[in-house]
C-alpha cells in the first residue's frame, strides 16, 4: 500500500524543501515537516535542484504550507480508500480470470478441442455422388434441425440443385426451397417448361471446406478461420456481418443469419456456413446429412483411419473436386454427372 | 447525523490546497480504477483479444454444440425385428432416422431406461410425406428408383398397404361383384367383418367412397406406376 501512496504524496513535499536552498538539510528535521517526512521515503528527498529552480514564482513559505501538508496527510485516508479500490479491481480482474479462459498462460498445455480427439491426425473426406442422389431433400431437413439453420429457404448450409439439360443444349438449374421439400415433377427453372429433356441429375451442395478458402482471406476481422483438421468456421463474436465472405465464396456456401431468429450461433447478422457438422465429427459421428441420406449419395469419413471405409471408397470410385480450376482447392469430392458438367 | 458530521470533520480538507490535493487524489484514484476495470473488461469480453490469447476457444464452442441425430446403428440394440426386416428389404441402406427423424433424445433416454424411453420419448410413425419425398415421380430421379404419381396412386395412407421395413405391399383385394343396387359396403363388410391383413387398415364407420379408393376394380399400382 505504502509504495502506491508515496509517489503521489511526495509531490507537494519537495516544494518546501527546495524553497529555501540554504535550509536543505534542516528542512527534513523541521517540526512542521515531520508529518511529511513520515510519508516521504528517504530516497525521494534529494530532488534535482535545476528542475525546481525556475519555479520561483510558486515558492511558498514553509509555514504557510504546513496546513496544506496536514490536509494532504488527512486526505491520505481517502487516498487509502482509493488505493484499496484499485487493489480490489486488480484482485477482481484476477478472480474474473478464473471464470474466463482468456488469461490462459503460455505455460498451459494446449488442451485438445475434444478429449481423445486429435485434429492433426484427421483426414476428413466427403464424397458426394450426384448420380445416385434422388433429390428427396432429407439432407436439407436434417441439416436445418441439427444445426438450427433458420427456416426460410434462402438460409441453407446445404441444398440440392437439379441440373436439367434440354435437347437444345440449354442448362436449367432449379432448387425449389433449397430442395427441403423434395422436387416437383418438372423443372421449375424459368423457361424450362415444356422443353424436351436430354439429361438431368441432382447435385447436392454444401461447403467445400477449401484448403485455400477465399472467405478466410477476405474477412477484415479474421472472424472466419480454418481449424487444424481443415474445417472453416466462423466466430460469431468477431464477425461484423459485412458479407464479404458471402460474396467471395464461388460455391455460394455462405449466408448471413437473419435478425431475431433461432440461428446456429444464436447471433443474428453474422456469417454462417456448413461446418461438416463439426460438433458431430469430433465425437465420432457422421454429419447429419450423411447420416440421413437414404441412398448413400453422401459419404464421409477419416481417410487416415484404416477401419473407415472412406479411403477404400475413394480408391475404388476415384471422385474429383468440383471446379478445381477456381483455385480454392475444394475438398468435397464429387462423383457422377456433376463432374462432367463442370 | 452527528456521527457523519464528526467523520466529515476528521477527514475534510482544511485548506484550499488540501481540497485541491484531495480532489486530485480522488480523481487519480478513480482514473486508475476505471483503467484497471476497462483493461480487465477488454480482455474478458473483447472477442479479438480473446482470440489472440486463446485461439481455440471458438472451435471448442462449435465442437461443444449439442446433437439431435444419433448413429442409426444404435436402434438395432432394441428394435431387432424391424432391423432384421429392413436389412432384408430394398430399404436396407436407409438409416432409421431418414424416416423416423432425429432420435438421439430417444436413444439417450433408452440407454438409461429402455421402458421409460418408450413411454417418454416416443418415436413418431412417419407420414406419407416421407414416402412421397423419395417416390413421387420427378425429373432427374434415377431410373432404378420406384416412382409413382401420387395423385394417380391410391389416395389412402401409404402405410395402410406398404410395410416400410420389409418393403412388402399388401395389395387391397379388388371388388369383383357388381356395385349397382347395393346398400353400403359396411352392411355386409361390417367394421368387424373385413379381414384386415394390415394392422393399419382403417376401421370404424367408412363411406363407400373411402372403401372404393382402394378396393374399386381397376385400381392398382400397375396402372399408374411410372416407367421412367
Amino acid at each position: 500500500m505504502t509504495e502506491k501512496l508515496n509517489p503521489a504524496d511526495a509531490e507537494p513535499t519537495p516544494t518546501p524543501v527546495v524553497a529555501q536552498p540554504d535550509a536543505v538539510e534542516p528542512a527534513a528535521e523541521a517540526p512542521e515537516a515531520a508529518e511529511a517526512a513520515a510519508v516521504v521515503p528517504a530516497d525521494a528527498e534529494p530532488m534535482p535542484a535545476p528542475a525546481m529552480a525556475p519555479a520561483d514564482a510558486v515558492l511558498v513559505p514553509l509555514e504557510q504550507l504546513a496546513p496544506a501538508i496536514a490536509a494532504a496527510s488527512v486526505s491520505r485516508r481517502a487516498f487509502l480508500g482509493f488505493g484499496l479500490a484499485v487493489a480490489g479491481g486488480v484482485v477482481g480482474a484476477g478472480v474474473l480470470a478464473q471464470y474466463f479462459p482468456v488469461f490462459a498462460s503460455a505455460g498451459d498445455e494446449v488442451a485438445p478441442i475434444v478429449p481423445n480427439y486429435n485434429p492433426a491426425t484427421k483426414a476428413w473426406t466427403f464424397v458426394v455422388d450426384s448420380a445416385s442422389c434422388i433429390g428427396c431433400g432429407l439432407c436439407v431437413v436434417a441439416c436445418k434441425e441439427e444445426n438450427h439453420v433458420p427456416e426460410p429457404a434462402e438460409y441453407a448450409r446445404t441444398w440440392i440443385e437439379r441440373h436439367v439439360t434440354t435437347t437444345d443444349g440449354q442448362l436449367y438449374i432449379d432448387s425449389p426451397e433449397a430442395g427441403i421439400n423434395g422436387f416437383p415433377k418438372d423443372s421449375t427453372a424459368p423457361g424450362a417448361a415444356g422443353k424436351a429433356v436430354k439429361s438431368s441429375y441432382f447435385q447436392p451442395r454444401l461447403c467445400m471446406q477449401c484448403a485455400e478458402p477465399p472467405c478466410v482471406g477476405v474477412c477484415p476481422v479474421s472472424a472466419t478461420y480454418q481449424t487444424e483438421d481443415g474445417i472453416v468456421l466462423v466466430d460469431a463474436r468477431r464477425c461484423i456481418g459485412c458479407g464479404y465472405c458471402v460474396t467471395s465464396c464461388p460455391y455460394g456456401a455462405r449466408y448471413l443469419t437473419p435478425a431475431g431468429e433461432d440461428t446456429p450461433s444464436d447471433t443474428p447478422g453474422v456469417a454462417d456456413k456448413c461446418t461438416w457438422c463439426y460438433h458431430r465429427i469430433n465425437k465420432g459421428q457422421k454429419p447429419a446429412c450423411v447420416e440421413i441420406c437414404p441412398v448413400k449419395s453422401r459419404q464421409f469419413g477419416d481417410a487416415n483411419d484404416p477401419a473407415d471405409p472412406i479411403a477404400a471408397i475413394v480408391k475404388a470410385t476415384n471422385p474429383a473436386p468440383f471446379h478445381p480450376e477456381w483455385g480454392t482447392k475444394p475438398r468435397v469430392l464429387y462423383l457422377g454427372p456433376a463432374l462432367e458438367e463442370a | 447525523m452527528t456521527r457523519i458530521r464528526r467523520l466529515w470533520n476528521t477527514v475534510r480538507p482544511r485548506t484550499r490546497r488540501g481540497a485541491v490535493l484531495s480532489v486530485a487524489l480522488i480523481g487519480a484514484g478513480a482514473l486508475v480504477l476505471s483503467g484497471v476495470l476497462f483493461a480487465g473488461a477488454a480482455i474478458a469480453w473483447s472477442p479479438y483479444l480473446d482470440f489472440s490469447i486463446n485461439p481455440e476457444a471458438n472451435a471448442k464452442q462449435w465442437a461443444a454444440l449439442s446433437m439431435s441425430f444419433d448413429d442409426s446403428g444404435v436402434c438395432a440394440k432394441c428394435h431387432e425385428p424391424q432391423t432384421a426386416k429392413l436389412l432384408a428389404a430394398p430399404h436396407q441402406n436407409i438409416g432409421c432416422q431418414s424416416c423416423h427423424g432425429a432420435l438421439l433424445e430417444h436413444s439417450t433416454a433408452a440407454a438409461e431406461d429402455a421402458q421409460n424411453a418408450i413411454a417418454t420419448v416416443k418415436v413418431a410413425v412417419p407420414t406419407d410425406e416421407v414416402c412421397i419425398r423419395c417416390h413421387a415421380q420427378a425429373l432427374a430421379r434415377p431410373a432404378s428408383l420406384k416412382q409413382i404419381v401420387p395423385t394417380q396412386h391410391y389416395v389412402s395412407q401409404c402405410l395402410q398397404c406398404h410395410d416400410p421395413h420389409s418393403g412388402i405391399a399388401n395389395r387391397p383385394p379388388v371388388v369383383e361383384h357388381p356395385l349397382a343396387n347395393l346398400p353400403n359396403c359396411l352392411t355386409c363388410h361390417g367394421p368387424e367383418g373385413f379381414k384386415a391383413r394390415n394392422q393399419r387398415h382403417p376401421s370404424g364407420v367408412l363411406t363407400d367412397n373411402e372403401c372404393l379408393d382402394c378396393h374399386a376394380a381397376g385400381r392398382g399400382p400397375e396402372d399408374t406406376q411410372v416407367t421412367p
